[in-house]
């Protein structure tokens, strides 16, 4: 059978995509769980590019990869936790877990797969013509028809940020912080003060007697 | 898209509205007590309250690409919605002064839940009706952690959350079956499709298990209710007051859309799991709640059978079973309101009385709220007059009618065994020999909302025509 | 099969003729960051290797080569080694969708707006996995820093294309430099002044470079997160941030300047005596132009406290491009639009 080179990218994709997610599962450093995850998002967006959505592709890795994951990762790395230590016990159940797992993907297969969605029930999509841009229909998809769920997902998102600030924020502590606004206010006649001094001609005695009224001034200045 | 018509769902905007303008008010508003922030919220849940109760009867309109449906059931369960969470509001603002969280935020989340509510009575597209589901779940989670030194409450977060994306989970794969099944999200449409026989009908049940076990970890039904009591024994009692009524009438709602709008055609399929949870619900909820000793966890459990009760509604699988299903639930959000209000009520900051023994000899100090307590677990128990009692009896009615009288000697069987706990919280309350002092929430409006609540149980149950009636109109 | 191995070299040679000019570029910029900050110190710079010092990069470039990589004790090996790997990767790969002429682009996509901000996101992982496999407080830190860094400003950065977007009607950056030719006057760095402003002073942010540079802060975190890394693996970060300020140059260029079109459109006699000059020409210039203004805030400002960096992203930034995305939106709306009709 001669694969086409699409054939071919969707294949490495999928080999790709799986293998990640089982590592992802499987490794023992969560950090390179992490990663790996990160490698299933790339991987899916490739599949999706096969889909010739190349907005929706680009914007998974925008959104997933490129702001979510680093944020998880961020807080994987911080926590010190010992997976080994927390998978024992864990392969007691081992078995159930396999046989039921098993017993899904038979299920799947059967309901899923080919005998239902395969290539005689369902047609393969057809490709879009050049013109296609995947950016505008979306566009005009989710502006109009879909503008109420849009806004609802909107929303969704606004209550994620006000219960999460809601959760964290614990008010305004009395700690000693710079006001920038202030600091950048400062103009050079609030720190700086230009003082007249003797010349030279006078006695050495007076001259270093101003220096030192001088520095005290300047104390003064900088408690201020 | 020129004319665009607003009006179908301005109290949706309406609500969005309130609860930014009560976010803004909080920022800016130097009040310790968030007095402006109650009084605007009370405000605009009232007026739009107003606006809603002007056009009950009406005839459906689905607008905007169809997402949209707002229809007599929608107007009634949204009154409903909003009338309770009101309430809740009521118990909870002295309540949470007391704990010490008091803040903007609890207002303006409970009116997003609140929003999140009306999205799913009036959705008629799986997306719509998902992602109101996730907002009410969003506010309710962080609504549970919001006291957060209580450790309690953060566990009962954590979990409410794991258990609600499992479900939501295996929502989004029914839905996502379902759409593979029959190409469309709108649940008329998909009705439609699937009233087809095609070669897909076997995935469409497999798909139909998996919307079903979402829909009965929200609810609570057993097996899938493992969270419940936990989540609210741990949540600030407020919260939970709203927890355990206002969002089972939305969860209503979500199921009348979703397995009667949309997924009519596989009844058969989806009837028989509700019967079983149903069964079991109703079985486990009442034993368990036998042996509870925290007035709460009882309150879980009995919730849990209740849950239980009011499926069967749908198994009986006509517009009667459905109306009985929808008084059923509505009766069960006032009871409940009313008895978390209660625990809210006999609270002093940093104690609540929520054992049983706590209650010890309270009808002797204080007679009138024994009174209270004592109508609420009589209409949750289910006797006559009180409101919990119709209902019921027109769910037992509903299945003896479609023949499946069985079902109903057992439920019935099951509410005598039910009985037993609620009588013995009261006769906790009246026989045993008080131990202390009772100290109550020093508050006029949160005193009068009980006693107002607990009242209403009695005189909705001397005329139970009024909500029924307007049930059977909705389901028509 | 021998039709995609055909099609597979092609696109290789491609990628060789974008990456062979970048590498020497990127040298070159090495050497010139040194004598215009030198220059500007009133220093010489480097003059000893090759006439005028033109061979340094070469000599810098051996040197690093032919030294060890060396493997910090308790370093996790594989990833310390994807670190700069990650680093590099994705910096390369933005150069794919850039256009150097009317029909001289690598991969002409639909998205290629997203897909550079994605690409320009993709390489904090090399700094956080750099800094965390190091094993090192230091680094650890310096990669805390950046990543915090580079997440803040891609947001303003990615709001300020909004803008672009919005002018373009298109994210593909070949059209939006079309959507800019006229005359000068149709260059989109005068509707989107404030956002042109907030966009590179968010790249010099992104790329980590002076005033913005706290990662690598040598006063307090000695060298940041490669700070362990020698050798080659050192070489390849340096190779990245060099590749990166080259790419902000240009895309500030593309974005608001008109990419490769001349300077000189729509001017009668000028346009006709300099249509000779390729449009790849007047890209470079422009670019080189924004990469000498690179260097010279550089050699001019002290680094940023970092509250101060935060602050500036978070609450000047984002603020500031919202509110000139909606001012636009208005104006487009309303059709008082006067660039482009």
């Amino acid at each position: 059978m001669e694969l086409t080179f699409q054939q071919l990218v969707f294949y490495g994709f999928s080999t790709l995509l799986l293998l990640s997610a089982l590592m992802v599962i499987l490794s023992r450093n969560s950090v390179k769980a992490v990663m790996f995850l990160v490698l299933c998002f790339v991987a899916t967006s490739g599949l999706w590019m096969l889909l010739q959505a190349e907005f929706l592709a680009v914007a998974l890795v925008l959104v997933y990869v490129g702001a979510v994951m680093v944020l998880f990762l961020f807080v994987v790395m911080m926590l010190d936790i010992d997976i080994a230590a927390r998978r024992h016990g864990f392969t007691k159940l081992l078995p159930l877990a396999l046989l039921v797992a098993i017993a899904f993907l038979f299920i799947l297969h059967w309901l899923v797969g080919d005998n239902h969605f395969g290539l005689e029930q369902m047609e393969a999509p057809s490709d879009h013509d050049a013109s296609y841009s995947n950016i505008r229909e979306l566009g005009k998809m989710l502006y109009t028809d879909y503008f109420y769920p849009f806004e609802l997902a909107a929303v969704i998102l606004l209550v994620a940020m006000v219960a999460a600030i809601s959760l964290t924020f614990r008010g305004k502590r009395s700690r000693k912080s710079q006001d920038i606004d202030k600091q950048v206010r400062v103009t050079k006649a609030d720190r700086l003060r230009v003082i007249k001094m003797e010349s030279s001609s006078s006695s050495q005695q007076t001259d270093s007697k101003s220096d030192e009224e001088s520095n005290e001034n300047k104390d003064k200045e900088q408690d201020k | 898209m020129n004319s665009f018509d607003i009006t179908p769902f301005l109290p949706e905007v309406l609500m969005l509205i309130l609860a930014c303008l009560v976010l803004m008010i909080d920022l800016y508003s130097n009040d310790r007590e968030k007095q402006l922030c109650y009084v605007t919220t009370q405000i605009g849940l009232v007026a739009i309250l107003v606006y809603l109760l002007g056009q009950v009867n009406i005839e459906p309109v689905v607008a905007y690409g169809g997402t949209f449906v707002k229809d007599s059931l929608s107007q009634l369960l949204k009154i409903g919605i909003i009338i309770i969470s009101g309430v809740s509001l009521v118990y909870a603002r002295v309540f949470i002064r007391g704990r010490r969280f008091l803040r903007g935020e609890y207002y303006s989340l409970t009116v997003f839940a609140v929003l999140g509510m009306m999205v799913m009575v009036s959705a008629n597209h799986m997306l719509s009706l998902y992602l109101g589901l996730e907002l009410l779940s969003l506010t309710l989670y962080a609504m549970i952690a919001m006291e957060r030194d209580n450790k309690l409450g953060v566990e009962a977060a954590i979990k409410y959350f794991v258990t609600g994306a499992i479900a939501s989970g295996f929502l989004l794969y029914g839905i996502s079956l379902l759409y593979g099944v029959t190409g469309h999200l709108q649940l008329d449409s998909m009705a439609k499709a699937l009233a087809v026989e095609g070669d897909f009908s076997l995935v469409a049940k497999f798909a139909v298990v998996f919307v079903v076990a979402g829909l009965a970890f929200k609810l609570g039904l057993v097996p899938f209710h493992m969270w419940l009591p936990d989540v609210y024994q741990g949540a600030p009692v407020s919260v939970t007051a709203l927890i355990a009524s206002a969002p089972k009438i939305a969860g209503f709602g979500f199921a009348i859309r979703l397995l009667v709008d949309g997924l009519e055609p596989l009844a058969i399929d989806w009837q028989q799991l509700l019967l079983v949870a149903g069964i079991v619900s109703i079985a486990l909820g009442n034993l368990v709640a036998i042996a509870q000793d925290n007035f709460k966890r009882l309150l879980a459990y009995s919730g849990i059978a209740h849950m239980g009760y009011f499926i069967l509604g749908f198994y009986a699988g006509d517009n009667g079973g459905y109306a009985a299903s929808m008084f059923y639930v509505l009766a069960y959000a006032l009871m409940a309101l009313a008895a978390f209000g209660l625990i809210v009520f006999m609270s002093r900051s940093g104690y609540e009385y929520e054992t049983l023994d706590d209650m010890r000899g309270l009808g002797r100090k204080n007679p009138w709220y024994a009174l209270m307590i004592t109508f609420v677990m009589v209409s949750m128990a289910g006797l006559p007059p009180f409101i919990g009692f119709w209902p019921k009896l027109e769910i037992f009615r509903s299945l003896v009618a479609s023949g499946y009288w069985q079902l109903a000697v057992y439920a019935i069987v099951f509410s005598v065994v039910g009985l037993y706990y609620y009588l013995r919280v009261i006769k906790v309350v009246y026989f045993d020999a008080p131990e202390q002092e009772f100290s109550f929430l020093p508050s006029r409006s949160i005193r009068f909302a009980i006693t107002f609540n607990c009242i209403s149980l009695l005189l909705l149950g001397l005329i139970p025509d009024s909500i029924y009636r307007y049930c059977l109109m909705a389901l028509s | 099969m021998l039709e995609w191995f055909n099609e597979l070299m092609w696109i290789l040679l491609k990628i060789g003729f974008i990456l062979l000019p970048l590498i020497l570029a990127v040298a070159y910029t090495t050497y010139a960051e040194r004598k215009v900050i030198g220059y500007m110190q009133l220093r010489m710079g480097p003059n000893r290797v090759g006439p005028k010092g033109w061979l340094q990069p070469f000599a810098d470039v051996i040197k690093l080569a032919t030294k060890e990589i060396v493997l910090p004790s308790g370093a996790n090996k594989p990833m310390f080694l994807l670190g700069p790997i990650l680093f590099i990767g994705p910096s390369l790969a933005a150069w794919a969708v850039i256009p150097f002429d009317a029909e001289l682009v690598l991969a002409d996509i639909n998205a290629g707006l997203i897909y550079l901000l994605a690409m320009t996101s993709i390489g904090v992982y090399g700094i956080i996995i750099a800094g965390w496999a190091s094993n090192s407080k230091y680094a650890f830190l310096g990669a805390m820093r950046s990543a915090s860094q580079v997440v803040s400003y891609e947001i303003a950065m990615g709001f300020t294309l909004v803008g672009v977007l919005m002018c373009a009607n298109s994210m593909n950056l070949g059209d939006i430099i079309t959507q800019q030719s006229g005359s000068v006057l149709d260059w989109f760095f005068i509707p989107l002044f404030p956002l042109l402003v907030i966009f590179w002073i968010s790249g010099v942010a992104e790329t980590n470079r002076a005033p913005f540079d706290l990662p690598e802060g040598e006063s307090e975190i000695v060298a940041g997160f490669h700070v362990e890394y020698a050798g080659t693996a050192f070489a390849l970060f340096f190779l990245a941030e060099y590749a990166n300020m080259i790419l902000v140059s240009c895309l500030t260029a593309i974005m608001f300047f008109g990419g490769w079109l001349s300077p000189f459109q729509g001017i009668p006699y000028l346009d006709a005596m300099t249509s000779w000059i390729p449009g790849t020409f007047w890209l470079l210039l422009k670019a080189a132009f924004f990469l000498f203004g690179l260097l010279w805030l550089r050699a001019t400002f002290p680094r940023f406290r970092y509250d101060q960096i935060m602050r500036l992203g978070w609450k000047v930034f984002i603020p500031v491009t919202i509110v000139w995305i909606v001012v636009l939106a208005a104006w487009i709306k309303l059709q008082w639009w006067p660039f482009n009709g």
